[in-house]
């Protein structure tokens, strides 16, 4: 891969230009799954491009000094950092991809909380701070397992190439590494039971309290970013390999949406944790999983 | 698991709701916006003395009355109803209109009061418009 | 670290404006202090300028939810100045008035639970069951939310087809036991964040003289439809839950019993309707002697008191003073917040089913 079809692949497909129209759809997705499930209406298919078109029409106080220009800067990373990792996603088999994309796929999902914590101290809100002393502590408890979950499919694989995990075939392990994923997603995008960072009833909009207009409008975009990368993570790992480009394509965002609808069916049947029950729920997790792989490895070396 | 047939069941029984401007239908001894006959009311005054809220208005001369109506003060109580002998006042089985301009649904019908000999002259003259 | 934070008056989880001021060390809540008056009103005072007729739909709008346990405490006060005693039907329909507004207040209350805990479903689907509750309320009185039933001496409206109204019922229970009973108690998410949080022990809500289900809960078996019965309640046949364990739990499993009981007390009144007029006397000619009044109302979230006094020769009253059950529940919020944790504090202060439109008036 080099410099140009990486810009390419950053900006045009599946960066940005693919990224932010798949964030409001998966967006949409969400809402309108959640609706249904509720006995409602919900939103009509451009709503979530409408609400950003709106928030960016809005005014924005005046924000001054360093603490200002931080605010200012936290959503345009966040939504830079989401849009990378869109980008990395290997939608198309055989596209590029460099050895160990994988790590810095992790680690572009990462950047976007850091930044809500950031943006909730720089914010100076009471309830930023709440906000983002909870996300991160949960972002640390749920990131053993989500890190683990990676590493042991990685390691399953010999490889950390993004590229050779869609290729190649599932393993009891992968299968394992995929349900921790799944269960750290909640938590990483604020979803249900999982969603302390942004508990409403509880501390308001946590870090994004005092965010409006097109900050809060990136936010989104960020939010929805992460959705599109986060679920694709999961499909590329479960999908089967295939041959056609096309048929590819289709299977990966037939299997990012089904995520999604998985997701929202937990969201939707769960009250939300409070944090530490969250937090112990994790590293309860994190022990399980942690048990299961050694065993595993170790049964695979048995074998061996 | 009772919340996964909850869910299912929801799925499967469509929404409940309805965009905005559609309203579930009223039953029909529903309390919405109050009516006036000015041909049957008899200048009592009741209606203005048993309505808590002031939505009507009654001001009366030995010449006169004037009976308002202002639906945005109106709480849809029904007492103005109940305690009309004539009958000269009834309210629509459907909830209040939706409109969008202050006092649009105003009301007001002066009539003048019948001179000795007693016969009646109704005659409506809109101050503030009429509903609609 | 140790916080001041504010919980209102504007709050989204809170439906009304006050203020609970948290002292806070990280995520525990250490003392809290509750600010009240944000939606003050005057309606005391306003009801000294309304007539015998006008009050009573003055007084519906102290609440909204609740409203008819005003105006059935209002006509109550005024009968008793005026000695007018409601004719049994009128008496009958005034019990059903009073369930099916129980009824609809504790699955508002279960939904508003649910939304605190982030049970956005639950919320819903309350309030989907809730709205069976509404449309009976609308058949019979003809509104939502504010139902102008009760009038001095009876009540306006009959109930002309008890039958349809049983058949609702009989539904409404169905719903209620299969979906949201269920639902609430058998939910691990929901249950963990019910059980063990916000305790109240019986000395201190005794000594803090708390009501209504809040009081139930934590042991105290009081209930003025049994103590002091009014309307037709002596001729009911029910049962007063009382849990002992004091919690947010307790408050839930007593209010989701009362639901219970609340239809079958609604299915023998209905059953039992007696047939007559729906009132005594006729208002134009009713006239309110000089004399004082009291009643005493078990409202869905407690007792509600009304005292009402009427000068001589006017047909104003000279005080009409109400006490509403949120306004002695509340400072027991205070000793169930201390040693919580900060998430949970919505859901405590929301457990005894607050009311600050009826608080501030
Ligand atoms: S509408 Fe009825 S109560 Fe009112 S003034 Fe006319 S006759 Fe009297
Ligand atoms: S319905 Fe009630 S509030 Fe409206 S005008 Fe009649 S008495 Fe007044």
């Amino acid at each position: 891969m080099n410099a140009t079809t990486a810009l390419l692949r950053m900006l045009v497909f599946p960066g940005i230009l693919f990224a932010a129209p798949a964030a409001w759809f998966f967006l949409w997705i969400e809402r309108k799954a959640m609706a249904a499930l509720q006995q409602r209406i919900g939103p009509p298919f451009m709503q979530p491009f409408f609400d950003f078109v709106k928030l960016m029409g809005k005014q924005v106080p005046p924000r001054e000094g360093l603490g200002g220009f931080l605010m200012k800067l936290w959503p345009v990373l966040a939504v830079a950092a989401s849009a990378g990792a869109v980008g990395l996603l290997p939608v198309i088999p055989r596209s590029g991809g460099f050895p160990g994309d994988l790590v810095l796929l992790l680690s572009l999902l990462e950047l976007p909380s850091m930044f809500i914590i950031a943006a909730g101290f720089s914010s100076r809100s009471l309830w930023g701070e709440l906000g983002s002393s909870r996300e991160a502590i949960l972002s640390v408890s749920y990131n053993v397992v989500f890190l683990m979950a990676i590493i042991g499919i990685a390691a399953s694989q010999h490889t950390f190439s993004l590229q050779a995990l869609a290729q190649s075939q599932g393993s009891p392990l992968r299968w394992l590494g995929v349900l921790a994923i799944l269960i750290c997603l909640p938590a990483k995008l604020h979803m249900n039971p999982f969603s302390v960072t942004n508990a409403e009833q509880e501390i308001y909009a946590g870090p994004m309290t005092e965010y409006t207009g097109h900050e809060l409008a990136l936010w989104e975009l960020a939010h929805g970013m992460e959705w599109v990368a986060a679920t694709g993570l999961v499909a590329t790992l479960i999908a089967p390999p295939l041959a056609n480009p096309w048929m590819a394509g289709a299977l990966f965002v037939v299997l990012s949406v089904a995520v999604v609808l998985v997701l929202t069916i937990v969201a939707a049947a769960t009250a939300r944790l409070t944090i530490d029950d969250s937090v112990r729920f994790f590293w309860r997790c994190a022990l399980a999983f942690a048990v299961l792989g050694v065993s595993s490895v170790l049964l695979m070396r048995i074998k061996l | 698991m009772n919340i996964l047939r909850l869910l299912l069941n929801n799925f499967l029984g469509g929404s409940i709701t309805t965009r905005f401007p559609n309203r579930p239908p009223a039953d029909k001894g529903f309390r919405g916006l109050v009516r006036y006959d000015p041909q049957i009311c008899t200048g009592c005054g009741v209606c203005a003395y048993r309505c808590s809220s002031r939505g009507i208005s009654f001001r009366s001369s030995r010449t006169a009355y004037t009976w308002a109506y202002d639906p945005g003060q109106c709480t849809y109580c029904g007492r103005c109803v109940d305690g009309c002998e004539a009958h000269a006042i009834t309210q629509e089985a459907a909830p209040p209109p939706l409109y969008y301009k202050r006092d649009e649904l105003n009301l007001a019908h002066t009539t003048q009061r019948p001179l000795p000999p007693p016969k009646k002259k109704p005659e409506a003259a809109p101050a503030t418009g009429e509903a609609k | 670290m140790s916080y001041r934070i504010p919980m209102g008056p504007y709050h989204p989880a809170l439906e009304e404006p006050y203020k609970l001021e948290l002292v806070c060390d990280g995520e525990t809540v250490q003392d809290a202090k509750l600010n009240i008056g944000f939606n003050f009103r005057g309606i005391e005072q306003l009801a000294e300028t309304r007539n015998f007729i006008q009050i009573v739909a003055l007084m519906e709008r102290v609440c909204g939810i609740c409203s008819n346990t005003h105006t059935l405490s209002i006509c109550q006060a005024v009968e008793q100045i005026a000695e007018i005693t409601p004719p049994p039907r009128a008496l009958y329909i005034r019990v059903i008035m009073a369930e099916l507004e129980r009824l609809h207040s504790h699955v508002l209350w279960a939904g508003v639970a649910g939304k605190l805990i982030g049970f956005k479903t639950m919320f819903m689907t309350c309030f989907a069951v809730r709205e069976q509750i509404m449309n009976v309320l609308q058949t019979i009185s003809g509104n939502r939310v504010n139902y102008a039933m009760n009038r001095v001496g009876g009540v306006n409206r009959d109930i002309d087809d008890p039958a349809m109204i049983l058949a609702m019922i009989g539904e409404l229970e169905k719903d209620m036991v299969k979906t949201v009973i269920p639902v609430f108690t058998t939910s691990h998410s929901a249950l963990s964040r019910c059980t063990g949080v916000g305790v109240l022990s019986e000395e201190k809500a005794r000594s803090l003289g708390v009501v209504g289900p809040t009081a139930r809960a934590s042991g105290l078996p009081q209930d003025l439809r049994r103590a002091a019965p009014y309307a037709a309640y002596e001729e009911m046949d029910f049962n007063v839950p009382v849990e002992h364990s004091g919690d947010v739990k307790a408050r839930l499993v007593v209010r989701a019993l009362e639901i219970l009981e609340s239809c079958s007390i609604l299915r023998q009144a209905l059953s039992k309707l007696p047939a007559g007029e729906i009132f005594t006397g006729d208002e134009s000619e009713m006239e309110i002697p000089e004399g004082r009044g009291f009643s005493r109302v078990e409202a869905p979230r407690g007792e509600v008191i009304y005292s009402v006094t009427w000068g001589e020769d006017t047909d104003t009253p000279s005080r009409v003073h109400v006490r509403t059950p949120t306004y002695i529940n509340m400072p027991a919020v205070r000793w169930m917040v201390r040693g919580a944790r900060l998430a949970d504090t919505p859901l405590i202060q929301a457990s005894i089913d607050p009311c600050y439109s009826c608080t501030d008036r």
